[in-house]
């Protein structure tokens, strides 16, 4: 009796010291500073960076005021709601073909309508409300979109690396989509840059062909182009992880039971590979939303995004109090993102 | 027969084109990138002849030099200190079942999920806040005061580089029958022995895997390094993002090459030692020596995610 409580408290001492230093380095890098980044958010600021140990609420009630050159009013709000309701209608038409021609109930379809019009509806009240809502919701809808642009664009690739026979072939397909995935996203983000500057190559073919220069640069295709190219790779390979472990008997067995190509795609295919689907969305999601490097470069401070501002108040502005509070509110955004879209049930693939 | 054949190859040719178009979407603007840094021109994207002025440049350049130096450095210290504390905890949370494992995993996995933008500006206010308190206790003045440097940069670089180096290992421990293990320590081997000449000699792949991939982490990381390097500590990418706003200069495309080429190299070194790994794993059970009591362990499901599917 004595020596099994003996062998297992040595076993208990050997896994916590296992456990102990890393944990702790990870705990002093990031759990204490995020606490840390929670509490300076109440505080006043110093200044010429830093803060003054004197409990306020000011940075928050900046966040949350009406902007100095806000219009936003009744008719903002009337706006906001047309718009959101235009976006809706334009929406439901497609879906709903979509879902007759599917023969399922137009219910989802609608309400996925809906949902992408109250988004256009928050998007549109956000832009007039203050600087703060206004870089918020650009990031999270822009991030959204090029998460979509990812899953388009993605999905392709993946089906066509695992539908590879040799096993050379998909390893050296997959090792072209990992060089991307690990080398720096400055250079990349850079390579975009020179390509389409207004001296580039690319402008210099359109002048060759005796057409006008375009101004690609800072502007929002320039940053949408920039989310998608550099987190294409996070959507790849875990679709492409998620296509291997599929069973494809079941397609073929859907198919040989006479369901159209469209039903086998949405109601066999996807939901087998939903895991991937799930872990990649958020990868790009998380990696897009939280961009400093594209918009800062491809976007010349005219599209900001949420980095850009956290930048501007910690190392320009110097109001770290206020930067603090931001840095609090997205960190909420993105872990109640993560914990509500992914769920229990995917949220096990993830973590 | 041929019709139907025809359809089906219709949507395979049409994903097979996407595909392509992807992959040249991935390597067209790197491919003018590395193009350019041997273009003569000094400015624009007109080609006007091929030259190689632009790296000699370079070698001249003592902000780029000593940018890259410091790069190294940091690289090496964060990777030898994170291989350690990654390896450790991919034993504890793969080798024993115990309370608030999960919790463990969660941890590990905060580094890979949080948003760098947040995590730098957070460790920018907790270092300043704890240099500031060190600097009060030991009472030094402006002059001589503890500042952020390269030992801040590495201690940022550490914590997420040992959560890389985990996941990696822990995929390669998964592949490692505990049962071996057992077997040397019922034949005597103490703990350390066993791991010593059993269990790190079959995971050394996925540890120097892990390594060379925490060290291109290390190389490249922008975001949090440029809130936690302070003026003394600038690394290669800070000082790149500073001269390619300052100045179009075709050098700049001649560094950017040159940290694209490293990192790829390095990541193909990293792919390269776990394939030769997965390949020698198996020759024993070909050659059917394995223990006839129990079948041969199958080669475990991969994990479901991680930052490296085993090819």
């Amino acid at each position: 009796m004595a020596l099994v409580t003996s062998v297992r408290r040595q076993r208990r001492r050997r896994i916590a010291a296992l456990l102990a230093p890393g944990l702790a380095w990870i705990t002093l890098a990031y759990v204490v500073p995020g606490t840390l980044i929670v509490v300076y958010s109440l505080l006043t600021p110093k200044l010429g960076g830093g803060v003054i140990w004197d409990l306020t609420g000011d940075a928050w009630s900046q966040i949350v005021s009406k902007g100095r050159r806000s219009e936003a009013g009744w008719g903002t709000l009337g706006a906001a709601a047309v718009r959101g309701i235009g976006v809706a209608a334009v929406a439901a038409l497609p879906l709903a073909a979509c879902a007759r021609y599917l023969r399922r109930s137009a219910r989802g379809a609608l309400a996925a309508a809906a949902a992408v019009g109250a988004l256009a509806g928050v998007y549109h009240l956000a832009g007039a409300y203050n600087n703060y809502t206004t870089l918020f919701a650009r990031s999270v809808v822009w991030s959204l979109w090029a998460t979509a642009l990812c899953v388009g664009l993605a999905l392709p690739l993946a089906v066509f690396i695992s539908s590879r026979r040799s096993r050379i072939t998909k390893n050296a397909l997959l090792v072209a989509v990992m060089i991307p995935f690990w080398t720096s996203m400055l250079v990349r983000t850079f390579a975009i840059r020179f390509v389409l500057s207004n001296t580039g190559p690319v402008n210099n073919a359109i002048e060759s062909l005796g057409l006008d220069r375009i101004v690609f640069l800072n502007t929002r295709f320039a940053v949408m182009l920039g989310l998608v190219y550099t987190a294409l790779p996070f959507m790849v390979l875990p679709l492409y992880a998620a296509i291997e472990r599929s069973d494809r008997a079941q397609m073929e067995a859907a198919r040989d039971l006479g369901a159209k190509p469209p039903q086998v795609f949405l109601d066999v295919f996807v939901p087998l590979i939903r895991p991937g689907l799930t872990v990649g969305s958020v990868m790009v999601f998380v990696v897009s939303v939280s961009q400093y490097l594209v918009p800062t470069l491809l976007g010349g401070g005219k599209t900001n995004m949420i980095a850009n501002l956290l930048e501007l108040q910690f190392a320009e502005a110097f109001n770290w109090p206020r930067g603090a509070a931001v840095a609090t509110l997205f960190s909420l955004i993105t872990i109640l993102s993560l914990y509500f879209v992914v769920g229990r049930r995917d949220g096990a693939d993830l973590l | 027969m041929s019709a139907a054949s025809a359809a089906r190859r219709g949507p395979a040719t049409a994903i097979g084109a996407g595909a392509g178009l992807v992959y040249v979407f991935f390597y067209l603007p790197v491919f003018v990138l590395v193009l350019f840094s041997f273009n003569e021109a000094r400015t624009g994207g007109r080609w006007t002849g091929f030259t190689t002025e632009w790296y000699a440049r370079l070698a001249d350049n003592d902000q780029i030099k000593s940018a890259t130096l410091n790069s190294i450095v940091i690289a090496v210290v964060a990777t030898a200190i994170a291989v350690v504390l990654g390896t450790m905890l991919s034993l504890a949370l793969d080798r024993h079942a115990f309370r608030g494992r999960r919790a463990a995993e969660q941890a590990v996995y905060l580094p890979v999920i949080a948003p760098e933008i947040v995590t730098g500006v957070s460790l920018l206010a907790f270092f300043s806040l704890v240099l500031g308190r060190l600097n009060d206790l030991l009472g030094r003045g402006p002059e001589d005061a503890l500042r952020l440097g390269r030992p801040t940069v590495v201690i940022a670089h550490v914590a997420f580089c040992t959560a890389f180096v985990a996941l990696v290992v822990r995929s390669s421990l998964r592949n490692l029958d505990p049962a071996v293990e057992e077997a040397a320590q019922d034949l005597g081997a103490s703990g350390w022995t066993t791991f010593w000449r059993v269990t790190l000699p079959s995971i050394a792949p996925g540890v120097l895997g892990g390594a060379l991939l925490s060290f291109t982490l290390s190389l490249d990381n922008f975001v949090i390094t440029f809130f936690v390097a302070g003026p003394g500590a600038t690394t290669l990418p800070i000082e790149v993002f500073g001269q390619l706003r300052r100045t179009i200069s075709p050098e700049v495309n001649a560094v950017s090459t040159l940290i694209f080429a490293a990192s790829t190299l390095l990541l193909v070194g990293a792919l390269a030692v776990q394939a030769g790994a997965a390949r020698r794993r198996l020759r024993p059970f070909r050659r059917g020596r394995s223990p006839s009591a129990a079948p041969p362990p199958g080669p475990r499901p991969s994990p479901r995610h991680s930052p490296l599917p085993s090819p």
